[in-house]
């Protein structure tokens, strides 16, 4: 099972058709507020939470990713661990990284996600990814998990796993690693949150 | 008489002594050289280049795929791939389009085989061309053209 745990544009035939033509069996959608299958790829919900509204979220059936936009963000950690599904880190809102805030990541175990059309975005911009080689590195010495998505605004802007699997070779991680983030990691916490 | 027996036999001994320890250096010489040669690839080996040929596929998201030319597709893989890994990347991956239907969208782009990754990510990053929006997704890699071309037809 392929699943694109963040497309963010509309929930459309044109997407669900792209999708299968990328091979993806699952998108995980904002727009969407229950489980639905449109031509073959189910869309699932995607809940994106943060500290300040996590509490009053309740019992969702979804994704349920974290964002972190600041340090305070994941000072309960112990307390958000097993309620969130993955974490997002806003690297732009938040500053430096002191490790105090690697260890609440690596503590809280939820994986990290990765978009690709932000750091494609980044690289543009000429802007560095130091944020996402820190955290690819502990990837790599399996303190954490990561998975990559699309982020994609548009059914034009859905790429394909191969891609994703090509920018993290391209970032230096080892080629079993990479596909594990684009194949394995999403699928489990597509079963795990549904 | 005795003593003629004797200078022969060890007139015998010492040539083949002699021969046993040209072999054996013989041995010996090979076995430095194969252990030259390891450290050697190891060290200051250089990888030959070999050629790769990718299969794409342009699928237009909006507007129509026959608007999507040739000349078009060349020029967007090169200005992307300029852009994304500059001259000196582009110089080294040296990617061409060798083959292209227009009918179907389905192309052939060769390239250096260690940059594999590099061109997959490079694809992926061609979303207009000609002014149609189109995503290019990548369908096999092959180590021959004819192999290509095969794929191309079975497609």
């Amino acid at each position: 099972m392929l699943a694109d745990l963040c497309y963010l544009g509309d929930v459309n035939e044109l997407a669900a058709r792209i999708a299968r033509r990328l091979g993806y069996d699952v998108l995980a959608s904002p727009k969407v507020g229950e489980a639905k299958n449109i031509e073959g790829v189910k869309f699932i919900p995607r809940i994106e939470v943060r500290r300040a509204s996590f509490w009053g979220a309740g019992d969702v059936d979804g994704v349920r990713v974290l964002i972190v936009e600041s340090k305070e963000d994941l000072k309960s950690y112990t307390r958000l661990s097993g309620k969130v599904d993955s974490v997002r880190v806003v690297f732009d809102s938040l500053g430096d990284v002191s490790k105090d805030f690697v260890r609440r990541v690596i503590g809280l175990g939820a994986p990290l996600e990765i978009e690709f059309s932000e750091v494609v975005k980044r690289v543009w911009a000429g802007k560095p990814l130091d944020y996402y080689l820190l955290f690819l590195r502990l990837y790599a010495r399996r303190k954490t998990k990561v998975y990559v998505c699309s982020g994609a605004t548009d059914p034009s802007e859905m790429v394909h796993p191969t891609a994703m699997f090509s920018l993290l070779a391209v970032l230096g991680l080892p080629e079993d690693l990479a596909m594990k983030a684009v194949l394995k990691t999403p699928a489990e916490m597509v079963v795990n949150a549904t | 008489m005795l003593l003629e027996v004797l200078v022969a036999v060890s007139l015998v001994v010492s040539l083949i002594s002699l021969y046993l320890s040209f072999r054996s250096w013989l041995r010996v010489r090979k076995v430095i050289a194969v252990v030259r040669g390891v450290l050697a690839t190891k060290r200051t080996k250089m990888l030959r280049p070999r050629k790769r040929y990718l299969i794409f596929e342009v699928v237009a998201v909006s507007g129509d795929l026959s608007r999507v030319r040739k000349p078009g597709v060349e020029d967007a893989l090169e200005s992307s791939c300029r852009l994304l890994y500059g001259v000196l990347g582009y110089s080294t991956i040296k990617p061409s389009l060798i083959y292209y239907d227009e009918s179907r969208g389905v192309g052939i782009l060769s390239f250096r085989h260690s940059w594999r990754s590099n061109v997959f990510l490079l694809l992926s990053l061609i979303r207009e061309i000609g002014g149609v929006k189109v995503i290019v997704i990548p369908r096999a890699t092959t180590g021959t053209r004819r192999k290509a071309m095969d794929y191309v037809r079975k497609v």
